[in-house]
């Protein structure tokens, strides 16, 4: 084989060695993006969760029910036992 | 124009011998020089490999600790009581921050903060310092794209308590490092830290991250599963704050266990704190007074040595006490009771809470027998649990007791317990007799209990409770629509120097519901209740039934329309 050819083919995987070296830290630095954006939606969903239970507890559903909504818990006076007919 | 032929002979070139010996040493020179970069490179490649990328990945590599995630705390079912959401933490070098920075105004926005402190902030620091903290991701990435020099952003984890100050006092706080510092938080601690990871980062020389290598995975902390239930708890909590605000106490506390197992479903305090304000707290909000304090239980103990009594034979359930001259001398000291009774059998005796007859029927029993009767009932040892600075109360040996000790240790002076025992002390009376171990967390399987006392006394005792938090018994108050109630009050005069505050009272209320196949043990401790009513049947029942209420409703459980709150006859004060 000529040299040209061989010096020609060292140039060649020379550049495509740098092309795939950019390509490798392109990729990483998305996966380093990505990585913080999953990290940043996971705090962010488990921020949400906690304001979710903080909103369902059952000491504010309780006051609500009882202050806003006028309820009242059952008392046993206000149940009525059905006897059930067998068919 | 003149021509000069010049003869070749004349070059100087062809005739200096000099000049081709200094080509010769140049050209070896070349080659030499050629041949040590050669050489070098060899040995760099080959032989000093290992040296020489040390020495570059020094240059630029950063070895970066990956923090792990302490592990959730949650009740039986599920809903989270703790748990940790990823923060960051916003350092500054201020050598490499200059506080003229024109992009500052931009951090200062961020972080929402004034931009002259911010300046003046980081000109008068001269070392690292933090400038946030709690920092949520999206505002951390919102300053890391400032590029600015000298900002460090660190990973850290933040612990939230979405339920609030009403699990404050039970679940206690996590400090510096994500490390439990009291209560549940600290108890759990080997189980809920995780494991930092560690990883090698590249850099290049805009200290951008190229490339890394996972030296060590985080491991998150393990979830807990805890026994308490979230409803129950609330609806507890609920009761002592009113209850608190109703008689200007102290404080008030209330442990609801189950019955039929042990496991612990709640443990209230009042006044509590909300963990999400950590900086102010106030060291006597922060005591789990169900846990830490001890009192001294007053007639709630009484069922203890009357069952006692029953096991060893020294009373039966048709024996009669005269207690009609509503006081007994002992040792030279005189017991009293609060109203006077007349003759009262053995299940009178614990209905009315006669101070004077429980003291007659304990002075019958050995006083051996009677301390290893408290003593198997969980008096005077550790509980069990595992919260730190946990109480195990204070029952003397018996042979320091002389006739008066154990006089007013039946009727529960001179003994001190924690609420939490008391609590456990009553699910002998529950089940057929024997002490439950308590958990704060869900059993598999039914633990079988050191049996106190013999089933027929449990189911005796069981009957007495029932009638004493009935109509005609010191604690009519305790009574429920649509369930049974068994229970008893305790009012205690607060110990001060050497004797007794004469107006400082604890009031108790311990008892299980439905008394006919208790599924809760509950007791409940006010102190120092200084609205004008201290008896634990006016101050402590009421808080009892509250919980006992609707804390059945909760469970579902279905109610006997037929049990109706009957009112009382009178009112009996129990003996203090």
């Amino acid at each position: 084989m000529r040299p040209w050819i061989l010096g020609l083919l060292l140039v060649v995987t020379a550049l495509a060695l740098v092309n795939a070296r950019y390509h490798e830290r392109r990729l990483f630095a998305q996966i380093e993006q990505s990585d913080r954006l999953m990290a940043r939606l996971t705090s962010d969903a488990a921020a949400l969760r906690v304001q979710l239970i903080a909103l369902r507890a059952p000491s504010r559903l309780e006051r609500i029910a009882r202050e806003q909504l006028g309820m009242e818990p059952i008392r046993p006076s206000d149940t009525v036992s059905l006897g059930v007919r067998s068919p | 124009m003149t021509s000069r032929t010049l003869n070749r002979s004349d070059a100087p070139i062809l005739t200096w011998r000099a000049t081709a010996w200094r080509s010769r040493v140049v050209l070896l020179l070349i080659w030499a020089a050629l041949a040590a970069v050669v050489v070098k490179a060899f040995l760099l490649q080959h032989i000093q490999v290992e040296e020489w990328q040390r020495r570059a990945e020094n240059r630029y590599e950063r070895l970066r600790e990956i923090p792990a995630a302490r592990g959730r705390l949650l009740d039986r079912h599920g809903t989270v009581l703790a748990m940790s959401i990823p923060e960051m933490r916003l350092g500054v070098v201020p050598r490499l921050l200059s506080a003229d920075h024109p992009r500052l105004g931009k951090l200062a926005q961020a972080l929402g903060m004034p931009e002259s402190v911010l300046r003046r902030k980081i000109r008068q620091a001269d070392r690292f310092f933090y400038l946030a903290k709690d920092l949520d991701l999206t505002a951390a990435e919102r300053i890391r794209a400032l590029r600015l020099p000298g900002l460090e952003l660190e990973q850290d984890y933040r612990r939230h308590y979405p339920l609030g100050e009403t699990f404050a006092n039970l679940l206690g706080f996590t400090g510096g490092a994500d490390q439990g510092q009291e209560g549940i938080e600290r108890a759990f601690d080997d189980r809920l830290r995780g494991m930092p990871g560690a990883e090698r980062v590249l850099v290049d020389r805009r200290d951008q991250a190229i490339s890394l290598k996972r030296l060590n995975e985080a491991r998150p902390g393990d979830d807990l599963r805890l026994s308490l239930d979230a409803s129950l708890q609330s609806i507890a909590y609920r009761a002592v704050k009113e209850a608190l605000s109703t008689h200007r106490a102290q404080g008030a506390a209330a442990a609801v266990i189950d019955a039929r197992n042990g496991e612990v479903l709640a443990l209230v305090n009042a006044p509590s704190f909300d963990p999400a304000q950590r900086s102010r707290l106030d060291p006597a909000r922060i005591r789990n007074r169900a846990v830490v304090d001890r009192f001294e239980p007053g007639s709630t103990l009484k069922p203890f040595a009357i069952a006692t009594a029953l096991d060893a034979g020294k009373a039966r359930l048709g024996s009669v006490y005269d207690t009609s001259s509503g006081q007994l001398t002992v040792s030279g000291r005189t017991i009293r009771d609060s109203h006077r009774h007349d003759r009262l059998t053995l299940g009178e005796v614990l209905e009315k809470s006669s101070n004077v007859g429980t003291a007659q029927i304990a002075l019958m029993l050995p006083a051996q027998t009677f301390h290893a009767s408290l003593r198997l009932a969980g008096f005077g040892e550790s509980v069990g649990l595992p919260i730190s600075a946990a109480t195990a109360g204070r029952l003397r040996p018996w042979q320091t007791w002389v006739a008066i000790d154990q006089a007013t240790i039946s009727y529960g002076h001179g003994i001190a317990v924690s609420l939490v025992q008391l609590a456990r002390a009553y699910t002998v009376f529950a089940g057929d007799g024997r002490l439950l171990p308590l958990s704060l967390e869900p059993r598999s399987t039914l633990p079988t209990g050191e049996r106190v006392f013999s089933e027929a006394t449990a189911t005796a005792i069981r009957g007495m409770l029932e009638r004493a938090a009935g109509p005609q018994g010191t604690a009519p108050k305790a009574q429920i629509d649509g369930f049974r109630v068994a229970g008893k009050t305790g009012t205690a005069h607060k110990p001060e120097r050497g004797g007794y505050a004469r107006n400082r009272y604890i009031s108790s209320f311990a008892g299980f519901v439905p008394a006919d196949q208790p599924r809760l043990v509950i007791a409940v401790m006010i102190d120092e209740p200084s609205a004008g009513r201290h008896y634990g049947g006016e101050v402590a029942a009421p808080v009892f039934a509250q919980i006992a209420s609707e804390s059945l409703r909760r469970l579902q459980m279905s109610p006997d329309p037929s049990v109706r709150v009957l009112p009382a006859s009178r009112l009996l004060g129990e003996g203090t």
